[in-house]
């Protein structure tokens, strides 16, 4: 077996699991909805200015989402002993970590596609046009987040507190990557190209992609 | 049990007190008091050391996190843990002493200036390395778990700053005391440097102590447990 069939095996692990309990990605993309009606609330966007705040709101409601998507990849593992299989597994503490990036990843994406509908009809902002350059903006920002995300989830699933912690240390580490999201995602709701954020959103998906490849197995219970 | 070092950490300890008094009296008695800000610009020769000192700290932190991963050896832990509680302090004073300095001069307590806001991000940052280090039990998993934040937390550093430069600035830089020569006095850049100089041995001190006091108290710790066991 290869390294990618590896990952495969694991993230499929993964996806199977959830389509069998339904359980993350149903309250991940209702509390980001949650989230997106919340701050419309809170800001009461008129049309126009939909078009100035809708990015930073659909990038927090993510993080939001992305955050509780993280805990659950990982918890599943400990509930049943999964995690002594893996490690027990004969390969790199890498490949772990690139399945479950892969998974959260996927996950985090799926409730992004759910929620972003909802932000059409709540704020009346037209995304088709621009449907494939978002997509792939989204996905982009989603793979750096999830790529700390999973490394420091990994950290902080073994404290204490768990869940509490969790946000302390992710969000000031995602703020490079909030800003090119937000700017990014403004750019094409304007229809202008989002090529600097997007070149920082790749850059940092490869810096932090690359540190917690290498140091993700040091993470691990031994 | 013989303490190794006590003796250069008295002579430095000496050092630094006459050190950092001779600062204090050329800061405020040599220095020429600043044409358009007045007294005010004095604080400049605190914030932009400890600011210094708070970047040092924390490469030290990321230095002593890959020694830590890479040998395994405690030393790196502990040197890591005492210079990110050093750096936290130093960006804290940064962060009060920048708005003490601000208002005055800019008229405002606050503005979203690359520096200001990465200074803070950096701020949140540690605070939650230091945070994370709390809630584990100790031993060598807190030392791997925040040897890893550490690395994470310094490469983010220059992301964060480079980020915020590209899409924050709407305000201009702040030209005044910059630092970077722009129309400094020498006698205000001799005293600049010899107050970086100063606060380079603060930190050097207080690096020293606090690593010496984690050892000591990990031998009385250990001497503890050990009477447990024979009792």
């Amino acid at each position: 077996m290869n390294a990618l069939t590896r990952i495969g095996a694991i993230f499929a692990k993964d996806v199977l699991v959830e389509l069998r309990t339904r359980q993350a990605l149903l309250s991940m993309t209702i509390f980001s909805l949650l989230t997106v009606l919340l701050l419309a609330f809170a800001f009461e966007p008129a049309a126009e200015e939909s078009v100035l705040i809708g990015p930073g709101l659909l990038w927090i409601a993510f993080a939001f989402c992305g955050t509780i998507g993280l805990e659950h990849t990982l918890s599943l593992e400990r509930e049943m002993g999964g995690m002594e299989a893996l490690l027990l597994a004969p390969m790199d503490r890498g490949i772990i970590y690139l399945a479950k990036l892969a998974a959260n990843t996927f996950f985090m994406f799926l409730a992004e596609l759910l929620t972003l509908p909802f932000f059409v009809l709540f704020f009346n902002v037209n995304i088709l046009p621009v449907l494939p350059d978002l997509l792939l903006l989204n996905l982009v920002g989603t793979i750096g987040f999830c790529s700390v995300g999973t490394l420091l989830v990994a950290l902080t699933s073994q404290t204490r507190l768990k869940g509490v912690i969790l946000p302390v240390l992710l969000f000031p580490v995602i703020v490079p990557l909030l800003l090119a999201a937000v700017e990014g995602t403004g750019a094409i709701l304007r229809g202008e190209p989002a090529g600097t954020p997007l070149r920082i959103l790749v850059a940092f998906d490869v810096i932090f992609a690359t540190t917690a490849f290498l140091t993700f197995g040091y993470a691990l219970e031994e | 049990m013989k303490e190794r070092g006590g003796f250069v950490d008295s002579l430095l300890l000496a050092l630094l007190g006459v050190v950092m008094l001779l600062n204090l009296y050329l800061i405020f008695y040599h220095a020429p008091v600043e044409r358009t800000m007045g007294l005010v610009q004095k604080i400049f020769y605190f914030h932009v050391p400890s600011a210094w000192i708070a970047f040092l700290a924390f490469f030290v932190v990321f230095v002593g996190s890959a020694g830590y991963l890479i040998t395994g050896r405690e030393g790196y832990d502990r040197t890591a843990h005492s210079s990110a509680g050093i750096g936290v302090l130093f960006c804290s004073l940064v962060l009060l002493t920048g708005p003490l300095w601000a208002k005055p001069v800019w008229g405002i307590w606050w503005t979203w200036d690359p520096r200001l806001t990465s200074t803070l991000v950096l701020w949140f940052l540690y605070v939650g390395y230091l945070l994370l280090r709390s809630y584990l039990p100790e031993g060598p998993r807190r030392a791997t778990l925040s040897a890893i934040l550490g690395i994470v937390g310094f490469l983010d550093v220059p992301i964060v700053y480079l980020s915020i430069r590209w899409w924050r600035n709407q305000h201009p830089s702040p030209v005044v005391g910059g630092g970077s020569g722009s129309g400094l006095d020498p006698r205000m850049k001799a005293v600049f440097f010899f107050s970086l100089f100063a606060f380079t041995l603060l930190y050097v001190v207080l690096l020293r102590l606090r690593t010496r006091h984690a050892r000591s108290e990990e031998a009385a710790r250990s001497v503890l447990e050990e009477r447990k066991r024979t009792l």
